[in-house]
């Protein structure tokens, strides 16, 4: 179902990724962070909820949730994701309507059209770009959407001197915050 | 209350604001943002890449409503105050469990009209925490103004720069300090000073319950 191509990873730089099918294999060898990564095409749809510890590049349409902790996702100027996402780095040059969580960066690039919210300690937006939510880059809500202290996942309910729950929101768990809190739920369906 | 009215500003016949420009009351606002205590900030056009930089590595929830152009065009319809507010709500989301700090609307307000005015400011003072404060420019020196709300950014020495430079293509309303004060609904003027480059910048405060 998915396509194996190779991938440059410079998240470091800003720069674009590219997306050569076959370069040749010397150039990768000088390239110390070139990883393999799956690539869903542009006429695959899928709907349900995809896992993996692999990078992702996605051109077509996902629906549902994606989790992938130690690696990085790709959102291809093709590409449309009605999904929460979560993802070591995160890369938008298509469609999300969706939370985006990275534990690294969050990058939407000028061709990016995102509607959702992104927790993470490096955003950047590109001129030109669209968004519409929220950016969360405060280290103790990214450690706890992470897991990293050990608390469930409060991604939208920090502790904050004017925070005043809502009786109607309380004990309400969002898709996004079982997400993050890494619920098993999203574990069905992998792009093995 | 405090009103600074200042400063020579020279006159020309184009905006100085297209230079970076030193912005005394955003500088007070921002210095606010540490990384201690969590702040929630509300930018309800689009953010710029200076914004997130000033950000980085502080305690801050930063909310972008990108709804510029739709608030805007709210000031063309005539409407009753109810589906003004209905409008506006839609436009302006809250921050859910948490109360919205600090809300940075740029020259936003010189596109309202004074019933839009105090219908969105009506709203900001519904999801901010009491004591928050709003951030706003308002064209006081020139007659003319570009068509849409311009982009600001935050520049690495302190400065602001206006990043779109769209030529004038709108009568100025020169909102006055009486203005702002009877019309802005559920907060109050807390400092107010005149730019070099004529723009008056404004703090207001949300009122105390």
């Amino acid at each position: 179902m998915f396509d194996r191509n190779k991938r440059d990873t410079n998240d470091e730089t800003g720069a674009s990724p590219t997306f050569e099918a076959r370069e040749p294999i010397e150039k990768h060898k000088t390239q110390t962070r070139a990883r393999e990564a799956a690539v869903i095409g542009p006429s695959i749809q899928i709907n349900g909820d995809l896992s993996g510890e692999e990078d992702l590049i996605i051109q077509g349409k996902v629906n549902g949730t994606i989790q992938l902790s130690e690696k990085s996702l790709t959102v291809g100027a093709q590409g449309q994701v009605d999904a929460n996402v979560l993802a070591y780095s995160v890369i938008v040059e298509g469609k999300v309507n969706g939370d985006l969580y990275g534990s690294e960066r969050v990058s939407i690039r000028k061709t990016g059209n995102v509607h959702g919210n992104i927790v993470s300690p490096k955003v950047s937006l590109e001129e030109g770009c669209s968004f519409k939510g929220s950016i969360d880059m405060d280290r103790e809500v990214i450690n706890k959407a992470f897991g990293k202290s050990g608390a469930s996942s409060s991604a939208s309910n920090p502790e904050h001197a004017s925070t005043k729950p809502k009786a109607a929101e309380t004990g309400k768990q969002t898709k996004s915050e079982k997400l993050a809190a890494g619920n098993d739920e999203v574990k069905s369906g992998s792009t093995g | 209350m405090t009103l600074v009215s200042s400063a020579s500003f020279k006159q020309s016949t184009s905006h100085a604001c297209d230079e970076p420009f030193s912005s005394p009351l955003f500088r007070e606002v921002v210095a606010q943002f540490d990384d201690t205590t969590r702040h929630v900030i509300l930018e309800p056009g689009s953010t710029s890449s200076g914004s997130l930089a000033l950000l980085q590595g502080k305690r801050c929830r930063l909310l972008v409503a990108n709804a510029t152009l739709a608030l805007s065009a709210l000031s063309e319809k005539s409407q009753d105050t109810a589906s003004l507010s209905q409008e506006v709500a839609s436009l302006i989301f809250d921050a859910g469990t948490e109360k919205v700090d600090t809300v940075l609307c740029w020259d936003l307000l010189n596109y309202f009209s004074l019933p839009l005015i105090k219908t969105f400011t009506s709203r900001l003072a519904a999801i901010m925490a009491p004591g928050g404060v709003v951030h706003a420019y308002i064209h006081s020196a020139y007659a003319t103004m570009p068509q849409y709300p311009q982009r600001y950014s935050p520049q690495e020495d302190g400065l602001v720069l206006r990043l779109d430079r769209d030529p004038d293509a709108r009568k100025t309303p020169r909102y006055s300090f009486g203005d702002l004060e009877k019309h802005a609904d559920g907060l109050h003027i807390d400092h107010s000073m005149l730019l070099r480059n004529g723009i008056q910048e404004y703090l207001l405060r949300v009122n105390q319950e």
